[in-house]
């Protein structure tokens, strides 16, 4: 096997392995979830992996993001450590946010915020592009049932008209909470969007790690340039529904995991090790959760209020 | 100034000599305003619709009894006509009790419930999404009639605007969204105009054609043949189910509109049409070029409808129903101050 | 229902329902009579109910619109379509939801009738789940009805119990006037006697949930059910409690309210609002403005803390006053 060809099959390894840390830690958030011992609605990025793992496979230090309601999985691609997103979750002291935020409402440094309004981060992100340093990139993702907002509209006409370096991530999975696209608008994909404001807009299978990859390293490219935003629409499947409990459709095609092991299948990878792999994550990531609900105090009421405001400093 | 008969040539007489007259009381109107206001007895911001006569006495013309009419702060034009009554909208502008909203409303929000105008919104983005939901009334209601929504282009900048868009396209609704979009370049005067429509699109109506809307692009704003056309045909697409319309009529800004407050150029001088010259004016350029009034009253002379004598005459009872209109509002009374908080709640 | 007695017993034709069903009821009711009204919503039953919205869709077909997410355009769509004669419910979900509708609900629903001097009007209803939910955080917690009470226009109105909850949204539905109809998620599941005929609650009548000679405790929406449970513990103490639900804000009914601390001399008000301009902090102006000379001590307030709503479980907690806490902040008001 050549080099070039090894180097490949590792770094499609390593995407692997990180799609699979996603994986494992979603499926124990469910499972937390379910002996509700996490609370809250909760909105899992089952299904988003590839998308996750690709697009922060791109992003320098200097980079931020901006989330929407499916953010777990961002924040950890963007290299969070999973024991203080779980304690977020579970509400606890030792959280990304102290407990304060919970599941809707992570934030951290290169990440820098989630929301539960639907469309509510994309100004955000425009804003904080706007007076980004030359040459890096502010990522703002968004679900298909955002771009009927007016704050979509908002967003990619400042952005588009102030040539803000954003590159607008949609992931699109054909629904917006419990109805499909079509009945919301009678616009179809969401690339089509970047025709009306004029910027460079593609659409990818989101499923597919690599192709991911390639549509984010050409669009970041010119973002950084500083031509102007960019929209790039990765299609993936809603493999969970809306939020958790919820007893509505959903998907069971378009695995991206399952597009993945195919490949490294296909690359010599034995498929009893790939399922061990699996495997081995989901028992560390219910271990961490065990963990971080025995372990880590909650958050401490008797907090001083001036976390309400911003002391001068 | 040359123009074919071709225009106005087109329609039927009496729907020519109709928008006519509804242009002069449009124009007249607004002079009218600009002596009240210079007067104080208008008061506050006022927003003129002089040089968009050819759009709006178009489409009002083209419109039927039964259909809502909404408008923006720009509205007097709009008021006026869909055949407002003269004295009560000066009135309304003045503030007085006999003014149209009991002078409640003033320049910002004129409108005449009685023949069919729904709230009239001065926040940007307001109009097309209170016309899209009289549009979804009519059709619940089932009884025929469209709404027919006046708007500016900077409406489109504001997420509401798009997000109304979109459901008109989606439900289907009996909606004509009529774009008057008066930010279309003016030469030299570039630097003092008001904060042009500021969208990214190449194209304005390339946003409502996106979300599925069926849009119409007239050539020119002030080419009231051209509108009126496009208006009937609209009518007749939302009243056949086949869902929204959006007309975008790219208007030459008059040049008094420039202004932070407009500023009067002195009173048209139909003579133009005829012929005669618009030296000495401030606004001449225009005038000689894009006055929808002069123009329309051109075509019509040239189109045989009417001799020019005719026109003036029409002009000279306009301008005297205009004047007992004023005097109408000036000689009425204010509203009794305890009826200020009256009539909140239905 | 009178409206300064206890409450009626149970008819023949009342059976249990919850919360949700009741306003599904009305709201059935309504599109029943009028074959302009329409409603507009994805999850209006909240999302544990989705058989209230099948059967309102299947009765009423091309009735029951499912809308994109644009809560600000919904909301003047609605006004535009109330103009035009056709009264329209909207589900704006959740009250921090409302925050993108504001400038369609002030600037354009609020005014309607009196910028046209009495001639048009705007026949709209709006639904909102306020409060806190356990973990709904920052953006999932907010009661707006103070924000929304501060704007002349709005009616407003807010029940406790099923049996509420039909008769003011029928009401609701009828008024030629924006209403804004306050829901909480922890009410949607409640049970309450509901009479299975169609009845509406007229706007502006407290009622007097529960008489007591020493203590008057206005609550509202979740609130009342611990007002309730509070009374009770005092009343083992010899202390009466007087629970008044105002039902409606707008209009509201300050007689009855004022009747009660004349008779009590003591006020408090519970509720989740924050407390800076809220909704108890106007009731106890009224009050300390109209009856001080019935009050012997100061009025109290008992309300959300004046912060944003933190996730976390514990955070979450003591936002608000608890069962507990009312007893002793109500014990120390009545202590001489």
């Amino acid at each position: 096997m050549s080099d070039s060809t090894t180097q490949r099959r590792e770094v499609l390894e390593r995407h692997h392995g990180e799609m699979l840390r996603l994986r494992a830690f979603e499926e124990a958030v469910a499972e937390g979830h379910r002996a509700k011992r996490i609370e809250g609605l909760l909105h899992l990025s089952i299904g988003a992996e590839a998308v996750a793992v690709g697009v922060m496979s791109c992003l320098a230090p200097d980079d931020r993001v901006y989330s929407a309601h499916r953010p777990h999985g961002h924040f950890l691609a963007a290299g969070n450590d999973p024991r203080a997103v779980m304690a977020e979750l579970a509400g606890r002291e030792s959280g990304l946010c102290r407990g304060r935020g919970g599941t809707m409402h992570l934030m951290s440094e290169q990440v820098v915020m989630a929301t539960g309004i639907v469309g509510g981060t994309l100004p955000v992100a425009v804003g904080h592009a706007a007076v980004a340093a030359p040459g890096s990139a502010v990522v703002a993702f968004f679900g298909d049932g955002a771009a009927q907002t007016g704050a979509f509209h908002e967003s990619m006409n400042l952005a588009a008209l102030w040539k803000t370096p954003v590159l607008f991530v949609c992931e699109n999975n054909g629904w917006a909470e419990f109805s499909s696209r079509a009945e919301h608008t009678t616009v179809g994909n969401v690339v089509r969007y970047g025709d009306l404001y004029g910027i460079p807009a593609r659409e990818v299978d989101g499923t597919d790690v690599d192709l991911v990859i390639a549509a984010v390293q050409e669009l970041l490219a010119l973002v950084r340039a500083g031509g102007g935003p960019c929209l790039l629409e990765c299609h993936i499947a809603r493999l969970r529904p809306h939020y958790e409990g919820d007893w509505r459709e959903h998907s069971a095609d378009g695995d991206p995991l399952n597009v993945t092991e195919e490949r490294l299948i296909a690359a010599g990878i034995d498929p009893v090790a790939l399922a061990a792999r699996r495997d081995a994550e989901l028992q560390q990531a219910l271990a961490l959760l065990e963990s971080v609900l025995a372990d880590e105090p909650v958050a401490n009421p008797a907090d001083d209020p001036s976390l309400v405001f911003a002391r001068t400093p | 100034m040359t123009c074919t008969a071709g225009g106005a040539g087109e329609l039927s007489r009496d729907a020519a000599i109709s928008i006519l007259e509804r242009m002069l009381v449009m124009r007249r109107f607004e002079e009218k305003v600009f002596e009240l206001h210079d007067t104080q007895q208008v008061v506050g911001i006022i927003h003129v619709y002089i040089g968009q006569e050819g759009t709006g006495a178009a489409v009002l013309e083209a419109a039927g009894a039964e259909d809502l009419i909404l408008s923006t702060h720009r509205n007097h034009g709009h008021v006026v006509g869909r055949g407002a009554d003269l004295g009560a909208t000066f009135a309304e502008l003045m503030g007085k009790a006999t003014g149209l909203l009991g002078g409640r409303g003033g320049s910002f929000h004129a409108c005449d419930p009685t023949r069919g105008m729904l709230q009239t919104s001065a926040i940007v983005g307001g109009c097309p999404s209170l016309a899209v939901g009289a549009a979804y009334g009519l059709k619940q209601r089932g009884g025929g009639g469209v709404a027919i929504g006046f708007f500016g282009d900077s409406a489109l900048e504001e997420g509401i605007a798009y997000e109304a868009l979109n459901i008109a396209a989606l439900w289907k609704l009996p909606a004509i969204l009529v774009c008057e979009n008066n930010s279309i370049g003016v030469g030299e005067l570039k630097g003092d105009s008001y904060p042009r429509s500021i969208l990214a699109s190449e194209r304005l109506s390339r946003i409502p054609e996106m979300l599925g809307i069926h849009t119409v692009e007239i050539a020119n704003g002030a080419n009231a043949a051209e509108v009126f056309a496009a208006t009937c045909n609209a009518r007749r697409r939302c009243l056949a189910g086949d869902g929204p319309v959006f007309i975008e009529s790219p208007i030459v800004r008059w040049p008094g509109s420039q202004f932070v407050f407009p500023k009067s150029m002195g009173a048209t001088d139909l003579e133009v049409a005829f012929g005669g010259s618009a030296a000495g004016r401030e606004d001449r350029e225009w005038t000689e070029e894009h006055d929808p009034l002069i123009r329309w009253a051109a075509e019509i002379a040239a189109a045989g409808h009417a001799t020019k004598e005719q026109i003036r005459e029409l002009d000279a009872n306009v301008c005297s129903r205009i004047d007992a209109g004023a005097q109408f509002a000036m000689d009425s009374p204010f509203p009794n101050p305890v009826t200020a908080t009256q009539r909140i709640f239905a | 229902m009178s409206s300064a007695g206890k409450l009626a017993a149970p008819t023949n034709s009342t059976r249990r329902v919850t919360y949700v069903t009741a306003m599904y009821e009305a709201i059935r009711d309504t599109m029943r009579e009028n074959a302009n009204v329409t409603a507009i919503g994805n999850w209006i039953f909240g999302l544990h109910a989705n058989h209230l919205m099948d059967a309102l869709r299947d009765e009423f077909p091309g009735r029951v619109m499912e809308p994109p997410v644009a809560e600000a355009a919904l909301v003047a769509l609605a006004v535009g379509a109330g103009m035009a004669g056709a009264p329209t419910f909207v589900d704006l979900a959740t009250g921090s939801f409302s925050f993108p509708a504001y400038s369609s609900i002030y600037n354009e629903a609020a005014v309607v009738h009196h910028l046209s001097n009495g001639q048009l009007s705007a026949p709209v209803t709006l639904h909102l789940m306020h409060g806190m939910r356990t973990g709904g955080g920052e953006q999932h917690s907010f009661s707006p009805q103070a924000l929304l009470w501060n704007c002349p226009g709005l009616e407003i109105v807010i029940p406790s119990t099923p049996h509420d909850a039909k008769g003011l949204m029928r009401t609701a539905l009828k008024s030629p006037n924006p209403t804004i109809f306050v829901d909480h998620t922890s009410l949607s599941a409640v049970e309450g006697e509901v009479p299975e005929e169609d009845y509406a609650i007229p706007f502006g009548v407290a009622e007097i949930k529960r008489p007591g000679r020493d203590l008057t405790l206005v609550a509202t929406s979740r609130q009342v059910a611990i007002a309730l449970a509070a009374a009770d513990t005092l009343s083992r103490e010899g202390v009466e409690v007087e629970v008044v639900d105002p039902r409606t804000l707008e209009p509201f009914d300050e007689a009855t309210i004022l009747g009660s601390v004349q008779r009590t001399g003591h006020l408090a008000v519970l509720d989740e609002c924050t407390l800076r301009c809220g909704v108890a902090s106007e009731i106890a102006a009224t009050v300390a403005e109209k009856g001080f000379h019935h009050l012997r001590k100061p009025p109290l307030r008992l309300t959300r803390a004046q912060s944003p709503v933190p996730y976390s479980r514990t955070l979450e907690q003591v936002l608000l006053p608890d069962e507990q806490r009312i007893v002793e902040a109500l014990r120390s008001l009545v202590d001489a």
